[in-house]
């Protein structure tokens, strides 16, 4: 397995061919969603064939929803992990979300209520996955947007219940950590310092999409803005020198401005403490 | 029911349903305007989904009974799969099964979109392939070993500019061996005949093509014999014919 530091990029269908032949030096790794792949010929069968013979890769998942209450399918699970073994990835992430109710999968991040039920829920779902995965599992902070009826405890103490129950790593989107702030109104400074950053082992930037009414939505079609550069070097005071994924997911702009956008995460992680 | 279970149902109602339930909204509460937002996440992802797969489908529809049908879909069929790439062969299905024979109404080639559309998708993502243990050079006295990740759709019609005119015809769909893209042949009546015979993985070559031409009427003469080697070595540069499978 080869060893993932530093600043790492989404491997998307528009980005591989300047990915594999102009990558900036200071880009080390590549993040895969196996949904995106798994079972899939041509193209995509290519194109991670080619990111692989050249970055280590780490899978970040689309589908798990960590709340979801329909236990996988036993054969999805079986496929998935043959996937991870596949390209060696140190850990496997998911959302801390659902994604399908009563069999229906409604393909986006749904919001957990901030409730003990939840927690059990979401720590049952770990231990499944890890078992089935033979991988540590770690969760992401998710953006949300409205809370499903009434909440028992800060979203802070809802990560930190799950880890704290748990054996998850945690993935830190400091975005969605902003864009959660800004829409709710809180801290994103003291979300980040209330989360145990110890169970760090990954960070992920992205744009973001700001409406006309200043609500924010997490889109990763947009530049990194400067309070989340801001974010991500205090994120890393706490973490230490973790791997930053940048996410880019659509309007994707001209390579050289990802690279930029690349080297200026990298030079910020060379400045946190190892 | 648990408080969870309800609430996750609550959101994939607001989410799904024709319109968003007030009992719905009422039981997850806050601002009714965040709601909608996941309403239209949810709903943008998958219809973007079905936009990028069934094009063809869309245009010979029409925007509003294709929506129509997407709203129905996700209302009472809603995907049952993870995988969003999956989506559009089920909301494929779910239209035929609901229309059934009024599907071809007004517009009698609009089941040969959807077909067509249906099978340019599988051929794009088909991870299906022959094992190589089981293959041989090609022979005419063995099996064809086809790609099985192409496609043969038979239509009638064809879109001519503005118009859309009668021209029955079979489309071979295959994958561009080296740039992954579909591409598209067009076979006569005889060579889709030919293929269809040669497809079963079991009749060598020479009697699958024995059998076509006893059934047609026609004899192997010398152009006969031209245009079917014309056709497989362009089926082998293609990638399509892949050689032979080898004797058990
Ligand atoms: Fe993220």
């Amino acid at each position: 397995m080869a060893r993932v530091e530093g600043v790492g990029l989404g491997l998307r269908a528009p980005l591989v061919g300047d990915l594999m032949t102009r990558a900036p030096p200071s880009l080390r790794w590549v993040e895969v969603s196996p949904e995106n792949h798994m079972g899939r010929g041509g193209f995509f069968e290519r194109m991670l064939a080619d990111a692989r013979g050249r970055f280590p890769v780490v899978t970040h998942g689309l589908s798990l929803g960590l709340g979801d209450r329909v236990p996988p399918d036993p054969a999805f699970l079986r496929a998935l992990r043959a996937f991870l073994e596949s390209v060696g990835t140190p850990w496997h992430s998911d959302h801390l979300c659902f994604g399908a109710v009563d069999g229906a999968h409604l393909h986006d991040l749904l919001p957990m209520p901030f409730t003990r039920e939840s927690v059990r829920a979401v720590v049952d779902r770990v231990r499944l996955l890890e078992d089935a995965l033979s991988l540590p599992i770690a969760v992401e902070n998710i953006s949300w947007y409205a809370h499903p009826g009434d909440a028992e405890m800060s979203e802070a103490d809802f990560l930190g219940e799950v880890l704290s129950r748990s054996d998850a790593r945690l993935l830190l989107d400091v975005n969605n950590a902003f864009v959660n702030a800004r829409n709710h109104g809180t801290d994103a400074r003291d979300f980040l310092q209330r989360i145990p950053a110890d169970r760090v082992v990954q960070i992920h930037v992205a744009g973001h999409f700001t409406g006309a009414d200043g609500f924010r939505i997490d889109t990763h079609g947009e530049p990194v803005c400067a309070e989340v550069y801001e974010l991500l070097e205090f994120a890393l005071s706490r973490t230490g020198r973790v791997p930053v994924l940048l996410e880019r997911d659509g309007d994707f702009p001209p390579f050289d401005e990802l690279a930029a956008e690349v080297e200026r995460l990298d030079a910020i992680l060379q400045r946190a403490s190892p | 029911m648990s408080d969870l279970d309800g609430r996750q149902r609550a959101i994939a109602r607001v989410c799904l349903g024709e319109a968003p339930p007030a009992d719905g909204l009422a039981l997850l509460g806050g601002d009714p305007r965040r709601w909608q937002v996941y309403r239209d996440l949810v709903r943008t992802r998958l219809w973007r989904a079905l936009l990028e797969a069934l094009p063809r489908t869309c245009a010979a529809a029409g925007g509003e009974r294709f929506g129509g049908w997407f709203t129905r879909f996700l209302g009472e069929a809603p995907p049952r799969t993870r995988f969003v790439r999956e989506v559009a062969p089920a909301f494929g299905a779910w239209v035929r099964a609901a229309e059934g024979e009024a599907l071809s109404r007004p517009a009698p080639w609009l089941p040969e979109a959807l077909a067509l559309d249906l099978a340019e998708h599988h051929v794009a993502l088909s991870d299906a392939r022959l094992d190589p243990s089981e293959m041989a050079a090609f022979s005419m006295d063995l099996p064809a070993a086809l790609d099985p990740a192409h496609r043969r759709v038979r239509v009638r019609w064809a879109v001519e500019g503005e118009a859309v005119v009668e021209r029955p015809r079979t489309l071979l769909l295959h994958r561009h061996p080296t740039l992954g893209s579909v591409e598209t042949l067009e076979l006569s009546a005889l060579g889709a005949d030919l293929l269809d015979a040669m497809d079963d993985g079991a009749t060598p070559v020479t009697a699958a093509i024995g059998g076509v031409l006893s059934r047609s009427g026609l004899s192997a003469d010398g152009a006969f014999a031209e245009a079917f080697a014309g056709l497989l070595s362009d089926l082998m540069e293609r990638e399509v014919l892949l050689g032979s499978f080898a004797p058990i």
